[in-house]
This record gives structure tokens, C-alpha cells and sequence, in this order.
């Protein structure tokens, strides 16, 4: 239709709407006159316009809020996703909301996981998610959960995966470390499904205690291999997808990341090695090998920090294990394992070591861990029995005090042995409280050892000096009492000048790099 | 599609499309989250919001409300089409790419319509006569009301509601023509 056209048909069309219907065939046999498909045209638009009642009259937008609403992929159990029939929310995980949902074409539970809106948007990055859940999808190993499919719907991206039930290592590590064969067990188990994904060339990327999980069979699975990028990028960053993803950064959880991941390079399979590491510390220890007050301190940590010798915080860790542990964590991936394989070979090595120690020798063996320290106990002991050991010392002291005061005439006996008293009050009553902390706060020990010390100093100060003062009171009268006292008060100087501060640093600096007991 | 509407502004649309979009998306978000049962979606209601709260905003690319009401109306218009051939695109080999209006919205006869081949008609419609086709984007995509699109485009309303009478009837009639074809 031309303009012009349009022109007539308008002018025409509008004049006859405004008519009283009865007069409007009178009035088009006028206005087109000889023209019969312009009155045609405008008969066929005064029918269409007396049926549109109601056409176009509900904005649009009323219907695209609802529809952008769904961009986020929600989904209501008891609705289908193609073949799949959602049963309920699992949950949200790093790629976006999880679903537990029913495959009913083979009847068999199944996980999906809808993507975060971010990445339907872009055509190019949608590209890459496919191509790359199709090489996830390639990987069959019973240790790692299987990605079934990569399915669209409404414009939204789902990935189909197998349904894992169980317990996270995250979760079982809530309990503590793992013992020692179970933390072997668990190390070779997830190190040899690390082997046969590498070993197709798929590289992980993302392993962390929260994506392995133990189902109540015992088995261990690998959730999200391959999936890296399918991570959701938190709000805010909404320019970020593509830009991140091409320059192959990293979107995860830093607390695992390998530093050439944090560093934004080129990575392979040795990022895997790296976070296998990291974990394997935290299983063995309960501590996060590069544990820091805030996500930038820990990637900090990462890139510059040696993590602390796992046989000097971890309770009981098998020999060996350090030395494996240390190989990953390397911040070159030249100097980690060549493979994951080799890996496994190393951890089934100390694994049969351990196996063939007879069962009542596994504890010293295992407290031993490093040559180095085989005659040794653990420096915490000393500290905490030389705290406890002073304490009730301290007490028994009171009795020869008490001497001293029945001998000294005056108010100057009670005046001695209130000071005394008050003295041994502060400091053994903190050092047996610091005592009971080490065993009870591990946490706040440092904390409290802070805040106690200059209590303590001054307590110990007052008391030698009142045991110089007693003894010189009574050296004419009791001899042998005073050059005990004198004997005493020196000997509990060099207690306090040199045992109690070696004992500390024994048991508290020993690893300046050492971590903090809190999880990042 | 997007070149040949006409733009009320030389900067094309799409540039600060993104901004209106994700103000729309979070306002209607926000919107349907408190929604009762029953109660529709104020859709004039939304775009005010959006247009006072991103008002405030001192980067704001567009000159005044009328502005931002074509932008509005073409950014919904935009969303809903895309979506529409997501849907196509995602049952490839399908029929359907309708996308009924029932199906989101409880009105018992609400008619499904073809959101591909009104956006077609509607670009035809803009070859034709720009300013009922903006009444359309206005009024159909933005909800805006007779008043409201006359004190947006600078008309009367009688011109709106003459051109949206004819534009109407137009557009229904090109998708029956389309719909018989496609039978």
C-alpha cells in the first residue's frame, strides 16, 4: 500500500466511524466513488474494527512484566520442563536456582539446574555454555555426576545433570577433619576421577569441598565438572559475563582458586591440582591452608602465603601427606604434580605405608609425622603444663607465706601476706584460666593471652619482690626458710624470665605464616 | 526491524534500552512479588515509576517523559518480540509461537495473539503512517491510556483515538490476513 493510499483510506475510514452506521453505505458510495477496492478496503476495516472490541486493549506490558518475570527461569514444582516434571526447589547453587525433578521418559530423578538470567541474554556466550555442557556432558566416570543435557526452554537455559544425594565435604567437614584412612580413601577417590576427566581434557576449574559429595552408599561423586562458566555473576556486574569469560578469568569461589586463576592467565589441569590441594589440607587439618579475615586477604594469601606445615596444626595426619600436599599448592603449575595421576600414585604410596603400621603404633607414627620432630611433643603441651604446673605452685607457696606472717610482728604480717595472697590470686588463677582456654577456646587463646600478660607480669613481679622482702624479714629469726624463699623467688624468675616465654613461643610462633583457625 | 521506526530522538533507542529494560524488569519484579489474586498489573503505574525513579538519575539520556514513554513503549515492544522467538527458537520444528495472553493473564476469553506477525505489521504500519504506529506502541506496549499517549505525542485526543481506531482495526485485520495464509 502506498502512502497516499493510506492517506484516502484514513481519511475515509475515520469520517465513516464517526457516522450513525445506518447513513455509512450512502456515504462511502460518495466518498469512493469509482473506487471499488478502496471501499472494499475501508468495509473490510469498519467489520475488523466493530469485532476489535477488546483487541490490543490489555497493554502489553501487563503480559511482558509477567513474561520477563520467568527470565529468571523460575519453575513451580509440578511443572514440566520438556520430558522433565519438576518436583520441588533444592535450592540455589553457584549457577542459579536447583531443581530436583523427575525425567519421565525413563522415570529416574534428576537435577536441573536453571542459569542465571545473565547468560541467556548474550547469543555469543550462550554459544559457548552449549559447546562446552556438550563436552561436560561427554565425561562418564561413576565418581563424577553425569550432565545429561543442556536444555532450552522459554528462552531460559537449564542444565539436566544427574540427581547426587548425600553429604557434601563441606558439610562432613562442619564435624572436623577427616580421619586418616577415610581422608586417604576420599583423596584417592576424587583424585581419580580428577585423572580420567583430565585425561579427556576437561578441566574442572571449580573443585571445592562444596562440590563433592558422599552419598549414603559411601561413594563419592563431583558435582559441576566442566561447568566453571555456568557461574552466576552476582548482581551489579552485569557487564561482566562476556568480558570475564573471554579473557578466561575466574567467577568462582576464591578460597579454592589456583593463583593463575586468581591472576586471570591461561589455566589447565593443574588449577584442578592446586584446588584439590586446598582441600585435601582443609580435610586433614579442618583448617583452610590460606584462611583470612576477607575474600581479598585470602587471594592475597594464595598468591604470596606458604601455607603452615599441615603436621604442625593438623591432630592427626598421616606421614607423607604434607610433603603431597605441599606439591600441590605450589604457586607454579610447573612445580605441582605432572598429572592427577601421579597424584593418586603418591596418596595409594603413603595410603599402603600407613595401611601396614600396626594399629597400635599408628598413633605415634602419626603424631610424628615429620622426622624432624619424632622425639618431640607437640609444643602445646609444654605450654599448657608449664601454665598448669606454675598455677599450683603458686598456691602451695602460700603456706611458707603464711609462715612468714605468723613470724613478722605487727601489722606488717597480715599487710605481707594479703599482698601475697592478692599476687598469687592474679597469677595463677589467669594462668590456670589460660590453661583451661587452650583447651576449651583454642580460638580466642591469642586474644586472651593478650589481654591476661601484663596482669600476669606484674603479679609475677610483686610476688618475688614480696618473697625478697619476706626473707630478708626474717633471716635472723628462720635461716634456712629465708635462703629457701630467697632460693625460691630466683628460680621462679628464671621460670618467668625463660621457661614460660620459650614454652610460648614453642607452642604460638612457631609458623608466622600459620593460619588462623577461622574458615575464609 | 529497529532502523526503520522512527526514533523521537537521533541517538537510536537501543542505546539506553538496557537502562529502561532492567528498571522495568526490577520495577515489574517488585510489582508482581506484592501482587494480590486478582489484581492485574498496573501497567501506567510502572512506567511512571520507572520514569520518576530513573529521573533522578542525572545521566539520564532522555530529554523529557515523552521521550521516555517512546523509549519505554519500544523497549517492551522489544522484550516481548525477542521473547517471542525465543519461544520459536525453542520448539524448533513447533507450530506455536503464539504467545497467548490467557496463558500469563486470568481473563477467562482473552485472545492469543501473534506477537511476530503484529510486530511485522506493526513495522508495515509504520512504513504507512508513523504516528499510528507509535500510538500503538504507546497504548498496546507501554499501557498507556488515550490522554496519556495525546499528552506524550503532543496530539489531541481525538487524533489519538481516531488514529488508534483505524490502527486497530488495521492491525487486526493484517493478522487475520496472516493468520489464513499461515493456514
Amino acid at each position: 500500500m502506498k502512502r497516499e493510499r493510506w492517506q484516502q483510506l484514513k481519511s475515509v475510514f475515520n469520517r465513516a466511524l464517526e457516522m450513525d452506521p445506518a447513513r455509512r453505505a450512502l456515504f462511502l458510495d460518495q466518498a469512493c466513488a469509482g473506487d471499488d477496492m478502496l471501499r472494499e478496503e475501508v468495509e473490510a476495516l469498519l467489520a475488523s474494527h466493530d469485532e476489535a472490541d477488546g483487541f490490543l486493549e490489555q497493554p502489553a506490558f501487563e503480559v511482558a512484566a509477567k513474561l520477563i518475570d520467568h527470565d529468571s527461569g523460575d519453575l513451580l514444582p509440578g511443572s514440566r520442563l520438556g520430558p522433565y516434571s519438576v518436583s520441588k526447589k533444592l535450592g540455589e547453587g553457584g549457577m542459579g536456582v536447583v531443581y530436583l525433578a523427575v525425567d519421565t521418559r525413563l522415570g529416574r530423578p534428576v537435577a536441573i539446574k536453571a542459569l542465571a538470567p545473565q547468560h541467556t541474554s548474550d547469543v555469543e556466550h550462550r554459544e559457548r555454555l552449549r559447546r562446552e555442557a556438550r563436552v561436560a556432558a561427554t565425561l562418564s566416570h561413576p565418581s563424577i555426576a553425569t550432565v545429561y543435557a543442556l536444555e532450552e526452554h522459554d528462552g531460559n537455559l537449564y542444565i539436566i545433570c544427574e540427581y547426587v544425594r548425600g553429604q557434601t565435604l563441606h558439610e562432613e567437614l562442619a564435624a572436623g577433619p577427616l580421619p586418616p584412612l577415610r581422608l586417604l580413601d576420599t583423596a584417592i577417590e576424587v583424585g581419580r576421577a580428577l585423572a580420567a576427566a583430565h585425561e579427556q581434557g576437561i578441566v574442572h576449574r571449580d573443585l571445592k569441598p562444596e562440590n563433592v559429595i558422599r552419598t549414603p552408599e559411601g561413594a563419592l561423586k563431583i558435582l559441576d565438572f566442566g561447568l566453571a562458566r555456568f557461574q552466576a555473576i552476582r548482581p551489579g556486574d552485569s557487564l561482566m559475563p562476556t568480558r570475564l569469560t573471554k579473557a578466561g578469568m575466574f567467577l568462582g569461589t576464591p578460597a579454592y582458586a589456583s593463583p593463575e586463576q586468581l591472576l586471570g592467565l591461561e589455566v589447565d589441569f593443574r588449577t584442578d591440582i592446586f584446588s584439590f590441594g586446598v582441600m585435601l589440607y582443609e580435610l586433614a587439618s579442618g583448617i583452610h591452608p590460606f584462611a583470612a579475615s576477607d575474600s581479598v586477604a585470602t587471594i592475597a594469601r594464595i598468591l604470596e602465603a606458604e601455607p603452615a606445615d599441615l603436621a604442625h596444626i593438623g591432630p592427626i595426619v598421616p606421614p607423607g601427606l604434607d610433603a603431597i600436599v605441599r606439591r600441590c599448592l605450589r604457586k607454579s603449575p610447573d612445580q605441582r604434580f605432572g598429572s592427577a595421576r601421579e597424584l593418586v600414585a603418591e596418596l595409594e604410596r603413603i595410603k599402603h605405608e600407613f595401611a601396614e603400621v600396626p594399629t597400635a603404633r599408628k598413633q605415634d607414627k602419626v603424631i610424628t609425622a615429620s622426622p624432624a620432630r619424632a622425639t618431640m611433643l607437640h609444643p602445646l603441651w609444654w605450654w599448657q603444663f608449664h601454665q598448669a604446673w606454675i598455677g599450683f605452685m603458686y598456691y602451695a607457696m602460700l603456706y611458707p607465706m603464711w609462715q612468714v606472717k605468723v613470724w613478722t610482728p605487727g601489722y606488717r604480717g597480715p599487710l605481707f601476706f594479703f599482698l601475697s595472697l592478692g599476687a598469687v590470686g592474679v597469677a595463677a588463677n589467669l594462668r590456670l584460666y589460660l590453661w583451661f582456654a587452650s583447651g576449651f577456646y583454642p580460638d580466642e587463646l591469642a586474644e586472651l593471652r593478650h589481654r591476661v600478660a601484663p596482669w600476669i607480669r606484674w603479679a609475677d613481679v610483686l610476688f618475688i619482690s614480696l618473697l625478697l622482702i619476706g626473707s630478708i624479714a626474717i633471716i635472723g629469726s628462720h635461716e634456712v626458710i629465708a635462703t629457701l624463699l630467697i632460693g625460691i623467688a630466683i628460680a621462679s624468675l628464671g621460670a618467668f624470665l625463660l621457661i614460660e616465654p620459650t614454652t610460648a613461643r614453642a607452642a604460638f610462633d612457631n609458623n608466622k605464616t600459620g593460619p588462623s583457625p577461622s574458615r575464609p | 526491524m529497529m532502523e526503520k521506526h522512527p526514533a523521537a530522538d537521533q541517538r537510536p533507542v537501543s542505546d539506553f534500552m538496557p537502562v529502561v529494560y532492567d528498571e522495568l524488569r526490577r520495577l515489574a519484579r517488585h510489582y508482581l512479588r506484592r501482587e494480590r489474586p486478582g489484581q492485574s498489573l498496573q501497567a501506567t503505574a510502572l512506567v511512571n515509576e520507572a520514569y520518576l525513579r530513573l529521573k533522578r538519575d542525572q545521566r539520564q539520556p532522555w530529554h523529557d517523559r515523552t521521550h521516555f514513554f517512546a523509549i519505554a513503549a519500544t523497549s517492551m515492544r522489544q522484550i516481548l518480540v525477542e521473547r517471542a522467538r525465543a519461544r520459536h527458537a525453542a520448539k524448533r520444528g513447533g507450530s506455536q509461537i503464539r504467545i497467548t495472553l490467557s496463558e500469563a493473564v486470568a481473563a477467562p476469553d482473552e485472545m492469543s495473539i501473534d506477537l511476530l506477525a503484529l510486530d511485522q505489521a506493526l513495522t508495515r504500519l509504520a512504513d504507512l503512517d508513523p504516528e499510528h504506529a507509535r500510538i500503538v506502541e504507546l497504548r498496546f506496549f507501554a499501557g498507556l491510556s488515550i490522554e496519556e499517549s495525546a499528552e506524550a505525542m503532543a496530539i489531541s485526543p481525538a487524533t489519538v483515538k481516531r488514529g488508534w481506531n483505524l490502527a486497530r482495526a488495521w492491525l487486526k485485520r493484517e493478522l487475520q490476513k496472516a493468520g489464513r495464509s499461515e493456514a
